[in-house]
């Protein structure tokens, strides 16, 4: 038990941030409740993870965090929608800068920045997500992303690539307005 | 090998060259395109730029309690595990000693074992006597065997002039017996002509 707690406690950050990540924009007050069920499934199923057969235990942990999450988004109904679907939905408010921000490099500034970009992932397709946050956020390999994913190399890149793209396109006001 | 890198192989490759993960002789066929190409130098620093905002993106921290509840959770897991541990070595043991001793299956077993525990309950609910009362009247004073002491036997059998009780048996079953008994002791203590029967009430 105690060392299951040193586990817990290793990871508790690194899970709930990807949670928060790919789950949190539609449903943040879920996160913890999320990151609990996923630790007790680790607990129930640590007997299946055989380190030995070369798969290193985050990414085993990491899929579980991701199917996870596909469960939960399927569960509440979710569409894993398109980017094209997305930008036709105005159900989602999106954000404005405030005309009167403060000037760039102010905590107030990055912290609206980084609503709007929470806001914008939300948006993307979930396997672009996946891929993008995995990536970005946790600095895992495209290697390991497509054995979390069970996709391809290639497939990984691609989906990263269109992930930033998207993202940058939608970003693109507050990036000229820089 | 020199490769030809155009506008689209950089377009294409942009987030792998800024994060190194090409090959090295791409990596420098890039650059090199980057270096010539004015317009996918600026396309390059817009990335860089949009890589860089990414960072501002923060999660919020794990609660205070957080590892805490994971530990409960886990806590009760074992323990309702154990509990149904212990049912199920109590049901196979069952089964063991039914299957293998008696040759009984379990479901054979356990109506054998309801009905006896049901024909146990009935006994106390069915069986017992309906208390009877000293005036005839329910909800009397509860029911005694009035016991005489020798000194105030009569001859009419007064057991109003008791001098020992004994008290409301606790198993009806064996009631008639506690009587016996009690008639047995008075009939011996007391001389032949000056015995009498304990009345049941």
């Amino acid at each position: 038990m105690a060392a299951f707690a040193e586990i817990v406690r290793f990871y508790q950050s690194p899970v709930l941030s990807t949670i928060y990540r790919l789950v949190g924009g539609h449903f943040p007050e879920d996160v913890e409740d999320l990151g609990q069920d996923l630790f007790m499934k680790i607990y129930r199923s640590l007997d299946r993870f055989d380190g030995e057969r070369g798969v290193k235990f985050s990414t085993w942990l990491f899929t579980s965090v991701k199917n996870l999450c596909y469960d939960h988004l399927r569960k509440k109904r979710l569409p894993l929608e398109s980017i094209d679907a997305c930008r036709d939905d105005d159900r989602a408010p999106r954000r404005q800068l405030p005309d009167d921000a403060p000037e760039p490099g102010t905590e107030v500034l990055f912290r609206e920045l980084g609503d709007r970009i929470g806001h914008s992932v939300a948006r993307l397709p979930v396997e672009q997500r996946t891929a993008f946050v995995l990536r970005e956020y946790q600095s895992f390999s495209y290697d390991e992303i497509a054995r979390m994913t069970d996709s391809s190399v290639g497939t990984v890149k691609s989906r990263v690539f269109r992930a930033k793209e998207n993202l940058r396109s939608m970003l693109t006001d507050y990036l000229q307005a820089r | 090998m020199n490769e030809i890198i155009d506008c689209g192989t950089v377009r294409g490759e942009i987030y792998l060259f800024i994060e190194r993960e090409l090959p090295e002789d791409r990596l420098r066929g890039i650059a090199a395109h980057i270096g010539d190409c004015e317009r996918c130098r600026e396309y390059e620093s817009r990335v860089s730029d949009f890589e860089s905002v990414l960072d501002r993106w923060d999660a919020p921290a794990p609660s205070a309690g957080f590892v805490e509840a994971v530990i409960e959770r886990v806590a009760q897991h074992e323990r309702n595990r154990r509990g149904t541990f212990r049912l199920q070595a109590l049901v196979w043991g069952v089964r063991g000693m039914l299957h293998s001793t008696l040759r009984i299956p379990l479901p054979m077993g356990i109506a054998a074992a309801a009905i006896l525990v049901l024909s146990v309950s009935l006994n106390f609910v069915l069986i017992r006597p309906a208390r009877p009362t000293p005036s005839g009247v329910d909800g009397g004073n509860p029911p005694v065997v009035m016991v005489p002491g020798p000194s105030h036997v009569t001859s009419t059998g007064d057991a109003t002039a008791a001098g020992g009780v004994l008290g409301e048996p606790r198993f009806p079953l064996f009631q008639p017996d506690i009587y016996r008994i009690a008639n047995t002791v008075i009939n011996r203590k007391n001389p032949v002509g000056q015995s009498t029967d304990v009345e049941k009430k």
